[in-house]
């Protein structure tokens, strides 16, 4: 056994308030800062790390994932029922698709870029204590068509690509289960949807996910302290475990992405969330030095 | 829209647990892969929806 140094990269105050449900870090290497964002108080965070300095801009809607774009501080977010453009530096969003009509009552979920710019990203019915499986799974291709990839799914989540072995991972957090389909980056087509991880004797649920310069899946296990290490064949091979009960999801950043990056739950949901240890306080957005390189995330393809 | 500036690296960290391959508990996390499906294709090429330059009218 040995030891991670955890490191607070920011906690709610006063003039804040506390993170309610964090989600979806970004690393942008253009910028050498971190987004992420806070779904209910309906916040984008940018962490710089090496100035310590934080920023957060509040939008109409949730915000389920983000992600970038080549354009400094431009960024596709995926927010309740549609995608928007937010130009970080003058807050204005610009509306490009919905994906569902409004009326579905679904919001948009966990979303990550394929290694050719489309985004991949799902939708889920808001109250997760209702158990419905309404959302569905989009892919985004930067001529704004889209295609359906999965529906009938509960929470989506656990979104991440593996582009050396041509894999996309993904996880409907109430099934308990990580599946892994071969995906053809040139045609964004998917097939051998199979399962991957079964969480089925493992503490927690799947929460998001991302995938180190190794190939190895790193999952958030939500309600278990920790995140795990999936090698490419299925097996485990590192339990990190993480001062708050609800980790969300990773993300490596950093100048040699050597940082993992790891969001989490404060006091949304219909569980309350266990008080932090060692002084960390639910919601916190941890920095985790667990000594391996993560890749960088692709931009969004826009034409 | 607002945007806030806040600062401060937070605290010099706390040191938690690892577990590596060897002290992981593999009886505990056994899981079975299961045999990959038929070469199915999961994704119905007819219900891929048009993008708005397809969607517009002409």
């Amino acid at each position: 056994m040995s030891a991670v140094e955890i490191r607070r990269a920011f906690t709610g105050d006063e003039l804040t308030g506390e993170t309610l449900l964090g989600e979806c870090p970004v690393w942008s290497e253009a910028e050498q800062v971190l987004y992420w964002v806070d779904i209910d108080r309906h916040r984008i965070h940018r962490h710089d790390p090496q100035s310590g300095h934080n920023q957060y801009r509040t939008l109409e809607g949730r915000p389920g994932s983000i992600a970038l774009t080549v354009d400094i501080g431009r960024l596709l977010v995926a927010m309740e029922n549609q995608l928007v453009w937010l130009d970080w530096f003058d807050g204005e969003t610009t509306p490009w698709i919905d994906l569902e009509p409004p009326t579905t009552g679904n919001r948009l979920n966990d979303g990550r870029t394929d290694p050719a710019g489309r985004m991949v990203v799902g939708t889920m019915w808001p109250d997760t204590s209702a158990a419905k499986t309404t959302g569905s799974l989009y892919q985004v291709s930067c001529d704004g068509s889209v295609a359906v990839l999965q529906t009938d799914i509960g929470v989506p989540n656990g979104i991440a690509f593996d582009p050396e072995r041509g894999r996309m991972y993904f996880a409907d957090s109430p099934t308990r289960m990580v599946m892994v389909a071969d995906y053809d980056t040139d045609t964004g087509e998917h097939r051998n949807l199979r399962p991957f991880l079964d969480y089925g004797p493992l503490p927690g649920k799947p929460d998001g996910a991302c995938v180190d310069a190794d190939g190895c899946y790193w999952s958030a296990s939500i309600y278990a302290w920790s995140l795990i290490r999936v090698t490419p064949d299925g097996t485990i091979d590192r339990r990190v475990e993480v001062p708050v009960e609800k980790p969300t999801m990773p993300a490596f950043g950093g100048p040699d992405l050597e940082t993992l990056f790891v969001t989490s739950i404060g006091a949304a949901g219909s569980k309350p969330s266990a008080p932090g240890r060692d002084g960390f306080t639910p919601g916190d957005l941890m920095a985790i030095d667990v000594g391996v390189q993560g890749r960088p995330e692709p931009c969004f393809a826009h034409l | 829209m607002d945007v806030l500036p806040l600062t401060g690296a937070l605290g010099a960290g706390i040191r938690s647990v690892d577990l590596r391959a060897d002290d992981l508990d593999h009886e505990a996390i056994h899981h079975t892969l299961p045999e990959i499906d038929a070469d199915r294709p999961c994704f119905d090429p007819a219900k891929r929806l048009p993008g708005p330059a397809e969607a517009a009218p002409a």
